[in-house]
């Protein structure tokens, strides 16, 4: 414990940070153990739920469960894994999982846990469990809302079968720790957050943190396959240069489906003895645990800081925020305006690198949970169309604005929504058909189910002639140039009076378009005028 | 949205000053084409093509170029109204005009800006006029789909127009260009007393 923590000025790790230390290891004192760390000015705390970046396509889910630098001043940490439906589809059998389902691995064998660096994290994921387990918090149906994936059922990797039943420890972690956390915890009200605290030691940014015991690591690692997670070529040989000094060569034990075994079998010898120092430190003591109210997980944020604005007439009605989540899509605000107020989470749409917006909207397209929503304030930008949608249907969406071009209508804005489920979209075009959700500016909202344009071959452009002799002579060496294909036309070639013809065509074009959307702006505001509610612009 | 916030929004008000809208590109001009035709006037920082996900499919592409500084956006936007301006083929010419912030998908939020709704139920007094509301939307929409589909026809019949104009300006050059090679222009010469030799320009018809 003597330990001094000898920390070079942290410049080139994205302002990596350790937070409070737990404890140095006990047979190997040169590794020191750590409840917390900041990231790319993310905190991560021990039982936070992490998107790890392995070179897969898709991210892997995992839960943090020790955090510790080695001699070496390596960070790494040991994640216990979340399967997708995907890396187990050889064993669902009948059991058809959600689209956002995944499922916690257990049992012993490979690819229950593995110790990754911190560098392959890539942000927070919001996991929440819905299993009907006693020890289990019940998650709300906002918290689920709210959430990014769910679970509800583990896999064990030993018998390769999906399990509902869950066992004490996973992994040697108690399972509580992969439920859902207490509701005490939830930083709702602040006043009690006080309570919470036992202890302010030493610990920076206090502030605003509350201290939680919490039993850690009671059981050690007894698992000697818990070390590596072989899911992948990619993965493992991603960790290989780490531990290749202390790897250890076993027989491989083919636990897993398909490619993965194909892996060495590699043990980190290194992990296991820590595994077991932790051991000796941890499980006599009870372990301060700090909990930062603004950074803590993110099943619980997006509440705290938000509020609804409602007319006077019915403030009182709906001071209780928990009362107005749990509502039912909100059906008793009919007629009360509603602020849009920005979410608190608003930056996690850049936490990390995801398919292109193109593919994703694809995507949601064959999953039929994509729609448009029209009539928006072209002025609204992407994030505050999110923040419309979750206020008005309590569903967290991905929105982009469409960009204004050359023939939209100012008077218009609209947006593609993908929701996270079918079920999401097909319910939000049902409510916006049934009932009216109306923009305070007088602009009832429209929604429905797009189909997207396949972008088009690259076919010949209306408008640009070839003569075809003098066509194939060019291709081959000027064409391919592309400064000699852009200039701008002298007035003495035929070239600059085709030009002006279609200068005139544009114009004319300028014209009728501005036309339309006069006389369209005239007819909406004429109708508008009808409203008996005052519109605020 | 604090001071930030304000930032935020300014540096990208600035960068929308220095933003060129381009329209009436082929689908072949290609963000390395924009950059050599426009690096003739100043810095090309990024192109950004708006992508068509709901549109026609063949209507042209529009992207938004951004400049260095505000001022080569200016130059570009004033020569290219000047002169038809061609990339990726002729004679249709690209345009470009200022961009406004509309066009970018990937805004920041303007601070201090509120939003707020309302949910009307059938009940409701406004709920009428709300679906009429809604209902001349999709007029407006059914009007500018009209509308879009009568601008391609035109685009597509001047263009037919021209390329015919273009093949018979082709063969009276070709045709020429025959009988000088064949030597009947030179018989005719001959024949009328003219003289057609290379050294001669116009000035012999005076």
């Amino acid at each position: 414990m003597s330990h001094l923590k000898v920390k070079k000025p942290e410049e080139k790790n994205h302002g990596f940070k350790w937070g409070i230390e737990k404890g140095v290891g006990g047979k190997n004192r040169d590794i020191i153990f750590y409840e917390s760390f900041t990231y790319e000015g993310e905190e991560y705390l021990v039982h936070d739920c992490v998107y790890f970046d392995l070179g897969q396509p898709e991210a892997f889910i995992g839960k943090l469960v020790k955090m510790f630098e080695g001699p070496t001043h390596v960070k790494k940490v040991k994640v216990v894994w979340f399967m997708r439906p995907s890396e187990i589809r050889n064993y669902l059998g009948d059991y058809e999982p959600r689209w956002n389902e995944i499922f916690l691995a257990s049992g012993r064998g490979r690819g229950v846990s593995n110790i990754n660096l911190v560098e392959s994290i890539v942000g927070k994921c919001n996991v929440v469990c819905t299993s009907n387990d006693r020890r289990n918090p019940q998650a709300s149906e906002a918290d689920l809302r709210w959430a990014d994936y769910f679970f509800c059922c583990h896999f064990d990797v030993r018998e390769l079968a999906i399990l509902d039943v869950f066992p004490d420890m996973v992994d040697g972690v108690k399972v509580e720790h992969f439920f859902n956390k207490k509701k005490e915890q939830k930083p709702l009200g602040p006043p009690n957050l006080k309570s919470n605290v036992k202890e302010q030691i030493g610990i920076p940014n206090l502030s605003s943190t509350k201290l939680k015991v919490v039993k850690a690591i009671g059981n050690t690692v007894k698992d000697d396959n818990s070390c590596s997670r072989v899911s992948s070529l990619v993965k493992e040989s991603k960790i290989a240069p780490v531990i290749m000094s202390k790897k250890l060569h076993l027989p491989s034990e083919n636990t897993l489906p398909g490619p993965k075994t194909s892996v060495p079998n590699s043990r980190n010898q290194h992990c296991r003895s820590s595994h077991c120092q932790v051991q000796d430190e941890v499980d006599k003591a009870e372990v301060k645990f700090t909990k930062d109210s603004l950074t803590s997980s993110a099943e619980i944020q997006p509440y705290k800081k938000r509020k609804l604005f409602l007319d006077e007439r019915t403030s009182g009605k709906f001071d209780n925020l928990d009362h107005q989540l749990g509502q039912d899509r909100g059906i008793n605000i009919d007629n009360q305006l509603v602020q849009v107020l920005g979410r608190t989470d608003a930056h996690r749409r850049n936490w990390f690198y995801r398919l292109p917006w193109g593919q994703r909207l694809e995507r949601a397209q064959e999953a039929g949970s994509l729609i448009s929503l029209d009539n928006l304030d072209a002025s609204y930008t992407s994030a505050e169309v999110e923040d419309l949608v979750w206020h008005a249907f309590k569903e967290k969406v991905e929105a982009k604005m469409i960009e204004q071009s050359t023939f939209s209508c100012p008077c218009y804005g609209k947006a593609l929504i993908i929701f996270k489920s079918k079920e999401a979209a097909d319910s939000a075009i049902y409510q916006l058909t049934q009932r009216c959700l109306m923009l305070a500016d007088g602009r009832p909202l429209i929604a429905r189910k797009e189909t997207l344009v396949k972008p088009a071959k690259l076919a010949a452009f209306v408008g640009h002639l070839t003569i075809d002799k003098v066509q194939h002579q060019r291709q081959n060496e000027d064409m391919k140039k592309a400064k000699s294909t852009s200039h701008a036309s002298q007035p003495n070639s035929i070239e600059y009076d085709m030009g002006t013809e279609w200068r005139i065509l544009q114009q004319k074009s300028d014209i009728w378009w501005k036309t339309l959307h006069e006389r369209q702006a005239k007819e909406i505001q004429m109708v508008r005028n009808q409203l008996k509610m005052k519109c605020s612009s | 949205m604090g001071a930030t916030g304000m930032d935020e929004y300014a540096a990208f008000k600035e960068k929308v000053r220095r933003t060129v809208y381009m329209d009436n590109l082929s689908p072949h001009v290609t963000e390395s084409v924009i950059r050599t035709a426009l690096d003739q006037y100043g810095t090309v920082k990024s192109v950004h093509f708006i992508p068509n996900y709901l549109g026609p499919q063949n209507i042209p592409q529009c992207a938004l170029v951004e400049m260095e500084k505000e001022k080569q956006a200016e130059v570009v936007i004033s020569t290219l109204s000047q002169f038809p301006f061609m990339m990726s083929g002729m004679p249709r010419p690209v345009r470009a005009r200022a961009a406004e912030v509309e066009m970018f998908a990937d805004r920041p939020r303007q601070p201090g800006k509120q939003i707020h709704f309302r949910w009307l139920d059938p009940a409701d007094p406004d709920f009428e006029v709300a679906s009429k509301l809604k209902r001349l939307a999709k007029k407006h929409a059914t009007e500018t789909a009209v509308m879009l589909r009568h601008q391609l026809d035109k685009e597509e019949k001047l263009a037919k127009q021209q390329g015919e104009a273009l093949k018979a300006n082709y063969k009276k050059y070709e045709m020429i260009d025959g009988l000088m090679a064949d030597g009947t222009a030179r018989r005719l010469a001959r024949h009328y007393n003219l003289r057609v030799s290379d050294d001669a320009g116009p000035s012999t018809f005076q």
